[in-house]
């Protein structure tokens, strides 16, 4: 059976005149319908590189696609074109980011945004490449009533789309759980608050209903009570529209809590893979092992926490063989020598470690 | 009570707005963020307060304020039997020695330019008096408390991790060898296994050196690991105060049961069910009359909404600011 979208050998640098990181190296990983894996990893692990590749949003230079391929109903997206691609974004492969506020176009209402969301969807013309300049279809203007009406105190008519949408996104923003739909419509991004704003970006998610959506650390920047919320809505987009998510995020605990997969990286490769129950119940590769000991749950009078020695390597010089080794507690010869490939030991768990390849 | 190190009586911080002229010429008074709102709370020698709370509850500017970093607008600080909020400035900054802070993000607090050993030795300069191989044997010694590497004494900061970072951020804070410190965010900015060591580090730390600590945090697992006693901070206030185990086993404040039940566990079969606190924290600047949780909460009854609830002692050790705490018990 053909994957909804298929990652293969994936591997992609960045590069300038004096130095090259290598931010993805040889990743594998794929994803059905209806599906939520969760990417974990640390910083500089890979994983929001990988999540910009997938919607090819990397800015290049300094990023180079080395080799590999990303399959998307069995297309290769990094062969596309830009204006290809265009047409895939939004209702093809969405994606939202860490920080709501930077994502959302400042100069335009939520109306405005939303909108041009509906609107995408409705038509599927591509109205910009990507950035507010690069629009060109004079048809697709966005309305502009909100900031003027507010300032001279008179409600103008709204724009033919709005009109038209006012239905649509007065309700998909009462199903992301916002309280007063018709107000927060006329407001700019930086009237509302993180946990708003966010939501605002799922808002235009749902709408767009998209086949994939990647979200790369979407509660990051948001406190708890709001986090439950969010991943709550994620939880809902797949059940209800039957995306399939990639959760990008440093944290165990958010994984844990929706994904149906999770990916481990560790330094620009893929060191586990496995079904939610069995990594957080059997972690086979040490440095996820280590991870989940790091996390607090214990009080101050019960025993200390573990953690992994050392820190995450720097990659503009990475250790050789395997790049966990210098951290790792079960490090013996080969370790240093050679790169252990992701492989699969048991039932549908991949892991690349000696350790567990020797079993 | 001079068995505490420090001890906080009724602390108000208030931030003046600017004032828009519109207003002004209307007569209305400049409004006012109410950051921390009247908030009491004690430290004893050796203890972890954790100040748990979301963004914009005022953690940080209680911390701030109770270091003299801001000047409080009322209220009495009594840190030593020395009642700071009295003191002039100079004896305020001879006091400053024994009260130290760290901040969150170790990219920012430390001076790019100066190399490792002067950002350490930096409070030492501050109180002169001191001769160059007392500064430099002091260094060596704080450095080492954080395990760090003697030879990284002559690099730079951007030469470290994060990790690294916050270690070189704690040895400045210890070199003076104070009695309290302030942890404002230790770990936030720092990734989960490296938090871990970070965590081990200053719970060592304090052992060694009978320290104090308010440790300020939006996490609530590591106020778990760290603090004997945890203070929940809402909207300015302090809503629940109590050993950890009782605050977190049995909160009796609604607030805190919603803040408990929105975390995440690192385990797939204990998923989050029902998403609990509806809303956002409130503006800082109107605030809701009465309680100020009771927008957001489930059992808001009418009283909720007229009279303000004081922080009282419902269990022996454990306060709790809601009208209804007997009935959570």
């Amino acid at each position: 059976m053909q994957n909804l979208l298929e990652i293969r050998d994936l591997s992609v640098k960045y590069k300038s005149a004096v130095k090259e990181i290598k931010a993805l190296d040889n990743v594998n990983l794929s994803t059905d319908k209806a599906q939520i894996v969760a990417i974990v990893g640390e910083s500089g692990s890979g994983k929001s590189t990988l999540g910009l590749s997938i919607i090819n949003l990397l800015q290049k230079p300094p990023a180079v696609v080395d080799s590999g391929e990303i399959l998307f109903n069995g297309n290769d997206l990094l062969k596309m074109k830009e204006k290809e691609m265009a047409d895939i974004r939004g209702t093809g492969i969405s994606m939202i980011f860490q920080e709501p506020m930077s994502s959302l176009d400042p100069v335009y209402t939520v109306a405005d945004q939303i909108a041009e969301a509906i609107h995408v969807r409705e038509t599927r013309t591509p109205t910009r490449s990507y950035g507010p300049f690069s629009r060109t279809n004079p048809e697709l203007k966005r309305g502009t009533d909100g900031g003027l009406s507010r300032i001279i105190g008179i409600q103008l008519p709204k724009s033919r789309k709005e009109f038209a949408y006012s239905g649509e996104m007065v309700d998909v923003l009462k199903r992301v759980q916002i309280a007063d739909p018709e107000r927060v419509l006329n407001k700019y991004p930086h009237e509302l608050s993180g946990g708003i704003a966010q939501r605002v970006m799922i808002a235009n998610a749902l709408v767009e209903k998209p086949a994939v959506l990647i979200a790369d650390e979407p509660t990051s920047a948001l406190d708890v009570t709001t986090q439950a919320q969010v991943l709550k809505l994620m939880q809902d987009l797949r059940d209800e529209i039957g995306s399939s998510i990639l959760l990008i995020t440093h944290d165990l605990a958010v994984a844990a809590q929706i994904a149906d997969r999770v990916a481990v990286m560790y330094a620009g490769e893929l060191v586990e893979l496995a079904d939610v129950t069995e990594i957080f119940e059997e972690p086979l590769h040490p440095y996820t092992e280590g991870l989940l000991n790091s996390l607090p749950r214990q009080y101050r009078d019960e025993e200390k926490l573990q953690g992994i020695p050392g820190d995450v390597p720097d990659l503009r010089a990475p250790p050789s063989g395997c790049k966990f080794h210098p951290r790792c507690k079960y490090a013996f010869d080969k370790c240093p020598l050679e790169r252990p490939e992701l492989i699969t030991v048991k039932n549908n768990h991949k892991v690349a470690c000696f350790l567990r390849h020797q079993e | 009570m001079s068995q505490n190190l420090l001890e906080v009586n009724d602390l108000v911080k208030h931030f003046a707005l600017p004032h828009p002229l519109l207003e002004k010429a209307r007569g209305k008074k400049a409004a006012n963020v109410h950051a921390v709102d009247g908030v009491s709370l004690s430290i004893a020698k050796n203890e972890t307060l954790g100040l748990v709370g979301e963004s914009g509850s005022g953690k940080t500017t209680l911390g701030r304020t109770i270091l003299m970093l801001e000047k409080p607008t009322s209220g009495k600080i009594i840190f030593q039997d020395r009642t700071l909020t009295d003191l002039d400035d100079e004896e305020i900054r001879q006091l400053r020695k024994k009260m130290q802070i760290v901040f969150q993000n170790p990219y920012s607090s430390l001076d790019p330019r100066a190399r490792v050993k002067d950002i350490v030795a930096e409070p030492l300069r501050a109180f002169k008096d001191i001769s160059s191989d007392v500064a430099e044997e002091a260094v060596i010694r704080a450095t080492a408390a954080v395990n760090l590497s003697p030879d990284s004494l002559s690099r730079f900061p951007h030469e470290f991790s994060g990790g690294q970072r916050q270690r070189i951020a704690i040895a400045r804070a210890l070199i003076l060898e104070p009695e309290f410190i302030v942890l404002d965010e230790p770990t936030s900015a720092l990734d989960s296994s490296v938090q871990a060591q970070i965590l081990n580090l200053l719970r060592n730390l304090q052992e060694e050196m009978g320290l104090s600590y308010l440790l300020i945090t939006h996490n609530v697992n590591v106020v778990k690991y760290m603090a004997n006693r945890i203070a929940v901070m809402y909207a300015g206030k302090l809503v629940e105060v109590g050993n950890t185990r009782d605050v977190l086993e049995k909160p009796l404040h609604p607030y805190t049961s919603a803040l408990i039940s929105s975390i995440p566990q690192p385990d797939p079969r204990r998923r989050l069910k029902t998403v609990a606190a509806i809303g956002e924290v409130p503006s800082m600047v109107n605030l809701p009359t009465g309680c100020r949780f009771n927008p957001r909460c489930p059992y808001a009854e009418g009283i909720c909404r007229q009279q303000e609830p004081s922080l009282r002692e419902i269990l022996p050790g454990h306060l709790s600011a809601c009208h209804f705490s007997e009935k959570f018990q």
